[in-house]
């Protein structure tokens, strides 16, 4: 399989014809995964995902030695802090309040077992903010240094930001947990 | 509802394991169709950055075609031109329609000795032949001139003027007695057939002053007396005088020629009886053919100089089926063994890239594919010096620009080889134990391996400095490098070359 990988980068690095489309169908369910969890949309996430397929062709040919997912990873939350960075003046719910935190507990979530596209909904739902912390911290995990340097602000208000992030998500879950407990017992 | 609250690792663990591991995402044909018209728009097509090369081949090639049609364009005229003043010579016939018209009756002998500077340069034959078509003798016994019609008729003339070589030679033939008129007349071709300078050159020049001068400016000073008709005619005219005459009306001829227009020279000659300053030219033009041809044959330069770059399109097979270009840099010496013969060589460093389906035309050990199937395409890209020994003749040989061809055989020492597999098995299938590539470093050396074939244009830009553009053909004799596959490459050698004293 990495020999595979392999071939794909390394015809990409010597821009056989074809090679493009080979890597970005290869890479394209793993790119979306991540670009998804970034984004609200489908079509923000195919656009993030395609600005950070630009980077990698266009600097493919410097790429040695690293795991290739790893790599694409970076690029594209790298890519989605830029769109972040675009989108945060139409952000008018930056200063959401998360409400009262609900509480969630083990049991409902192993009753209820969430599907990949049911919590990747609720991760869309969050605030750009919200959902970018969340995603850097508990996704994966950057530190609040990091995420406070990457996004601008300071490790307080990347912490603040996270556990808001955290209590939105679960309201969302909860309410979600809810409805499918209402809808199984009525 | 007595459970447990989940702490927050815990929920970010939930969290992370639904998000990481994505169900349902598939590929969407139509985000694709977006990243290509993303790629589109900013330049960074595969295929776009593969052409770009071509571009400067192309237009080199174009620009050097063009050039070779201009020079055939322009060799053309130059021969157009020489057919026109050999019409012209035939037409030399007309200071005898001048004479006529002037009704002269000297005691002249008519005559014109005809002589063409311009075919002195071309064609010697042809000179000797005119210097020495002396006359046209016109009924010199009664010194009346025959009359001959005024208008130009070119058939007429022609005709004059093989009877004129008629006479001419019986006339050689019957003067050969007497020294004193053979003697200049064979000093005169000589000195026409562009050697240097003689004492006959001399008295051509001496003559060509005195060109139209030394009869009266009633009488035609162009008409020639040659002295063969007037000893047959036993009158006694002197010698120089008769040499003077008979040069100088040869140059007033070349005069026509340059001025084509037949009758106006006539008039010209009428209205200007002073000595013709074009005899001088003419002169100039003799003396010059004469130098140009004592450089030509002073020693040339036997050693030249070069550095080479080109454009390297290798194929397994057919010519078309280039991919990629590779490049060629190297360093040439050319060695001449006659003006125009040479010998070259040289080392060029060059990177072969080619793309080959062919796998059949690969060799490898046995086994090398371990039960399977070979790759479907391999992707070569090998460094290799190249040595070439050519022979080339210099088909054409202008004072600037020349044509060559070139033949010979080159070597090729191979430095690094290396080889793709491509097998093409579907994105998630794995390669098990199929090779992805091979690589082996100074292993290869095909002595005499190859053979070349190239045409070329070579243009001076200075004295000593030259510029080339040769496109070419290699071809391995038998299969080369680690697949010993029989490769093809062309392009376009680019050459700037030094001549070494």
């Amino acid at each position: 399989m990495k020999n595979k990988v392999n071939i794909l980068i390394k015809d990409c690095q010597k821009q056989k014809q074809g090679s493009e489309k080979a890597l970005y169908e290869h890479f394209f369910s793993y790119g979306m995964s991540v670009s998804l969890r970034y984004t609200a949309t489908y079509e923000e996430a195919v656009e993030v995902l395609n600005d950070s397929y630009m980077k990698v062709f266009k600097t493919i040919k410097n790429f040695k030695n690293d795991t290739f997912k790893g790599w694409f990873r970076r690029i594209i939350i790298n890519t989605a802090m830029d769109h972040y960075r675009k989108m945060k003046k139409y952000d008018f719910l930056e200063g959401y309040d998360a409400g009262n935190a609900e509480a969630i507990h083990a049991e409902e979530l192993i009753t209820a077992q969430l599907s990949y596209e049911d919590l990747l909904g609720l991760v869309n739902q969050l605030t750009p903010s919200y959902r970018t912390v969340f995603n850097l911290y508990a996704i994966d995990g950057y530190k609040h240094e990091e995420i406070a340097k990457t996004l601008g602000i300071s490790v307080g208000a990347s912490k603040s930001n996270l556990s808001r992030a955290r209590q939105m998500l679960k309201n969302l879950l909860k309410k979600t947990l809810d409805y499918e407990f209402s809808e199984a017992i009525g | 509802m007595s459970s447990r609250k989940l702490s927050d690792k815990e929920f970010d663990r939930y969290a992370r394991n639904i998000l990481k591991k994505p169900e349902g995402i598939v590929f969407d044909e139509s985000a694709w169709v977006a990243m290509e018209k993303q790629l589109a728009q900013n330049g960074a097509s595969s295929t776009s950055a593969s052409l770009r090369w071509l571009i400067p081949a192309v237009l080199l090639l174009m620009t050097s075609l063009g050039y070779l049609g201009y020079q055939k364009v322009f060799d053309t005229n130059k021969n157009s031109s020489v057919l026109v003043s050999n019409e012209n010579s035939t037409a030399k016939i007309i200071p005898n329609h001048e004479s006529n018209s002037d009704n002269a009756s000297n005691q002249l002998t008519e005559s014109t000795a005809t002589s063409n500077s311009n075919v002195v340069s071309e064609n010697e034959s042809t000179v000797s032949n005119e210097n020495s078509r002396p006359t046209e003798n016109i009924d010199s016994k009664s010194n009346q001139v025959k009359h001959v019609n005024n208008s130009v008729d070119r058939e007429a003339s022609l005709d004059n003027v093989e009877k004129g070589i008629a006479k001419e030679s019986s006339a050689i033939t019957k003067s050969s007695g007497s020294e004193e008129l053979t003697t200049p007349v064979i000093e005169n071709s000589s000195s026409n057939e562009g050697k240097l300078p003689t004492e006959g050159m001399g008295q051509n020049e001496e003559s060509n002053a005195q060109v139209t001068n030394p009869t009266n400016s009633n009488t035609e000073s162009h008409i020639a007396t040659d002295k063969n008709e007037e000893s047959e005619n036993g009158e006694i005219v002197d010698g120089d005088n008769y040499e003077d005459e008979a040069i100088g009306s040869g140059f007033e001829i070349i005069e026509i020629e340059y001025k084509y227009p037949i009758l106006t020279l006539a008039n010209v000659q009428h209205q200007t009886p002073e000595p013709l300053p074009p005899d001088h030219d003419n002169n100039a033009q003799l003396l010059s053919d004469s130098h140009e041809r004592e450089i030509i044959q002073t020693p040339f330069n036997r050693w030249s100089l070069g550095v080479v770059i080109a454009p390297d399109f290798t194929t397994v097979g057919q010519l078309n089926e280039f991919t990629r270009p590779g490049i060629d840099i190297g360093i040439t010496v050319e060695y001449f063994i006659l003006k125009r013969l040479s010998i070259t060589t040289g080392a060029i460093l060059t990177r072969k890239l080619y793309n080959t389906t062919d796998i059949e035309e690969y060799t490898v050990p046995a086994g090398f594919w371990n039960g399977n199937d070979g790759p479907s395409e391999i992707a070569a890209n090998c460094k290799v010096i190249d040595i070439p020994i050519n022979l080339r003749y210099r088909i054409r040989e202008g004072e600037r620009t020349s044509f060559f061809l070139s033949a010979g055989m080159s070597s090729y020492l191979m430095l690094t080889e290396r080889y793709d597999y491509d097998y093409n098995l579907g994105y998630r299938a794995s390669l098990g134990s199929r090779p992805g590539g091979w690589e082996v470093a100074n292993e290869n050396n095909h002595f005499f391996g190859v053979y070349n074939l190239s045409a070329g244009i070579n243009r001076k830009i200075s004295k000593n400095m030259s510029i080339e553009a040769e496109p070419f053909l290699k071809n391995t004799l038998g299969g080369v490098g680690w697949g010993q596959v029989r490769l093809s490459s062309t392009g376009m050698l680019l050459h700037l070359k030094y001549n070494l004293k």
